[in-house]
């Protein structure tokens, strides 16, 4: 069995076998986290469930993984338990954030989930009041044990999807992190240089809407005018970059550069 | 011997050049200039090129007779000292340049840790030079509008080689990302000397970008040899250890970024249990990496199916229809309908539609529901249950602007040895919406 730090790493650059050994390394991890919980809930028909969602958090844990932050084993195990826990509040009918904030903010007061006060417990997470009363009475409802883990692991910060945070960055850089988050949905659609020059200059990628609203709601979330390409084109107008392959692509990397230098620091 | 210097760019007449301090011969192909800086502040015998532009017009022609660099002319090892052999591409390739020397724009004096060994010309204001150029914060401004004019000049319109210093407390201002190759802060000195040691450092990210995506997720053992990168750059990678080192880090940058776009594991994961939606068969057939997530997946899951739980989207419509209902319990399954509702967005290279899911499946306490979608477009739910199951299952088929959801209670009959079952027509897809879901709620025995 090879190191958990190597695999994390052979595993990113795309190693099947790599990903086979993390499996194997951190099965007992996944299925005893999903066993826990499982019983503590009282659902052991949800085990193998959480199971599932316990090695979707081990994915997350691979994509994650920047060996300069620490070893892979404690990351691994932390965005393990995250995601049973989320993949149980989901089965609960619960946006696992917002479980997760009210769950935080009574274990900070002190309290448990039947003596706590849903007002103040709205101050605290910025919630409705009726949106946390809903989450309480579902947790009480819930056939739980008394020795409900009230406080969460600590969030490893897989909340929001990447690319969400990513766009979210872009849009703290203005127009050029509009247009970068422009490319990036052209380029991952696997337009070459030249034909993402020919687009902007002159014509419109086929059903630009429809495919961002299927593919990549994101972007429409973040940046609502990149649906509509005339004002994409427009904003395009102002270089840089020229519409040439050669300074769309310079731009590109320059701007990836940054992006994922703020990225890096927010996740 | 004879040293063959293949710059097919022109170059810019600089102040210098127009004060007889530089010599312009042409170079080997005749077209484009080969500098030959003579100035007395400046490292005497170095070669410099420029990326193509415009400017060409403005030269006066070459005079008659070879020149030092062109084609089978030696050049006198003595008086030029060339780091390496490099080449420029013509239009649409990466450039390499071929000597480095280096510029800073708007200090007023050598940092005190500006390391030893790194060259400190201060540059005109009124042009750029050749080279790259480290740029001081307080001339961010000023820069942006010489390297605007400088891209202006090119036919590619790209901008000129820059970093950006930035001295303890300063930040790097938002609008100048576009600019600068890299942003390098005062005591990051090691960076700075090895992003500016080798002349091609600065563009290795950019031909990263030649890269196709399969090459970037651990096919190749040395990445660099892929036929998409100019020759040039494959033979200087080879040799040089401070690119390959730089490569390796624009090749990590670049993996990070499409995995950013890449469907997230759960996804993957209901994708592998035959509930994904129809635009991740698409994305998994190109993407490599997520291509082994989801073997992975499936080897760990066996593909079989799980229970979808009640996501936070459906929470909604369910409350509706619990009201409706009288039901008071969450549905023990529910089976968002949208991906078989869904038609395949176009992309650039988007695989036919029929490619898509044709089924959803999801289980709980015993019982799996199998929605399926039929060439004519026809859903049908198919239940299976163990005889341990109950017998009775509410059906519930409900969209967001339906008034009245449609209800079916179901019993379950014999259809295999220890096997319950049944069939159920739905309805025609066309006549759902996405969003729309089927909620499964298994009634009591007496029911």
């Amino acid at each position: 069995m090879r190191d958990p730090d190597h695999l994390a790493l052979q595993a990113q650059a795309g190693d099947e076998e790599a990903y086979r050994e993390l499996f194997d390394l951190f099965r007992p991890a996944v299925e005893g986290t999903a066993h826990k919980v499982a019983e503590r809930w009282r659902r052991r028909d949800l085990e193998a469930d959480l199971c599932q969602e316990g090695f979707c958090g081990l994915l997350h844990a691979v994509r994650n993984y920047d060996p300069v932050k620490g070893p892979f084993q404690p990351w691994a195990f932390r965005h393990i338990g995250w995601a049973v826990k989320s993949g149980l509040y989901q089965f609960l009918g619960l946006e696992p954030r917002e479980a997760r904030a009210v769950l935080k903010a009574v274990g900070n007061l002190g309290h448990t989930i039947d003596d706590t006060r849903p007002d103040e417990i709205a101050r605290i997470t910025g919630l409705d009041v009726e949106k946390v009363q809903a989450i309480l009475a579902t947790l009480r409802t819930e056939p739980a044990d008394e020795a409900v883990e009230l406080v969460d692991l600590k969030d490893p910060g897989a909340g929001d999807p990447g690319l969400l945070v990513l766009l979210r960055v872009c849009h703290g850089l203005g127009a050029d992190g509009f247009k970068f988050a422009v490319l990036l949905v052209l380029r991952d659609m696997e337009y070459g240089w030249d034909e993402v020059a020919g687009l902007l200059a002159a014509s419109s990628p086929g059903a630009w809407t429809r495919a961002l609203k299927a593919q990549y709601p994101s972007v429409l979330e973040v940046f609502p005018d990149a649906g509509d390409w005339p004002a994409v084109r427009n904003t395009f107008r102002t270089p840089p970059p020229a519409l040439t392959p050669e300074a769309l692509r310079q731009f590109f990397c320059r701007l990836r550069q940054r992006i994922l230098r703020a990225y890096g620091a927010s996740a | 011997m004879a040293c063959h210097i293949q710059v097919p760019l022109p170059y810019l007449p600089s102040e210098e050049a127009q004060a007889g301090h530089v010599g312009r011969h042409r170079n080997r192909r005749g077209t484009g200039w080969v500098r030959r800086d003579t100035s007395s502040r400046n490292r005497p015998g170095v070669l410099d090129t420029l990326q193509r532009g415009p400017w060409v017009a403005h030269l006066p022609p070459a005079p008659p007779g070879p020149r030092f660099g062109q084609v089978g002319t030696p050049l006198p090892p003595s008086r030029f000292r060339l780091r390496g052999r490099a080449t420029l591409e013509g239009k649409g390739g990466t450039a390499v340049s071929t000597v480095h020397r280096l510029w800073v724009l708007g200090f007023p004096e050598r940092p005190p840790d500006w390391p030893a060994g790194l060259p400190f010309n201060p540059c005109s204001p009124h042009s750029l030079p050749p080279g790259p150029v480290v740029v001081h914060p307080s001339e961010v401004a000023h820069f942006i509008e010489l390297a605007r004019r400088a891209a202006s000049h090119t036919e590619s319109g790209t901008l000129p080689r820059a970093v950006l210093y930035l001295p303890p407390g300063d930040s790097e201002p938002p609008e100048a990302a576009a600019y600068f190759d890299a942003v390098v802060r005062a005591d990051e000195t090691d960076r700075l000397v090895r992003l500016l040691t080798c002349p091609h450092t600065l563009s290795v990210h950019e031909w990263v970008e030649e890269l196709p995506r399969e090459a970037l997720f651990g096919v190749l053992e040395v990445p660099w040899e892929h036929r998409n990168l100019p020759g040039e750059a494959r033979e200087h990678l080879t040799r040089c250890r401070v690119c390959r080192e730089e490569f390796h880090q624009a090749l990590q940058a670049r993996r990070r970024l499409l995995r950013a776009l890449c469907p997230e594991p759960e996804a993957l994961a209901r994708y592998a249990t035959g509930a994904g939606a129809a635009h991740l068969a698409h994305h998994v057939d190109r993407c490599p990496a997520c291509r082994a997530e989801l073997a992975a997946l499936q080897r760990e899951l066996g593909g079989e199916p799980r229970a979808v739980p009640l996501k936070p989207e459906l929470r909604p419509l369910w409350d509706q229809v619990a009201t409706l209902l009288g039901v008071r319990r969450l549905p023990p399954i529910a089976v968002d309908l949208s991906p078989l509702l869904a038609t395949l967005p176009l992309a650039a290279k988007s695989l036919p539609e029929t490619q898509g899911p044709q089924s959803l499946r999801a289980q709980l306490e015993g019982v799996r529901c199998t929605v399926q979608r039929s060439p004519e477009g026809l859903l049908w739910a198919a239940l299976e249950a163990d005889l341990q199951a109950p017998r009775k299952v509410r059906l519930v088929l409900a969209s967001l602007h339906w008034t009245q959801p449609q209800e079916w209670l179901v019993e379950l009959r014999p259809i295999a040895p220890g096997r319950l079952g049944a069939t159920l027509f739905l309805g025609r897809a066309e006549h759902l919406e996405p969003g729309a879901a089927l909620f499964l709620v298994p009634e009591p025995t007496d029911a």
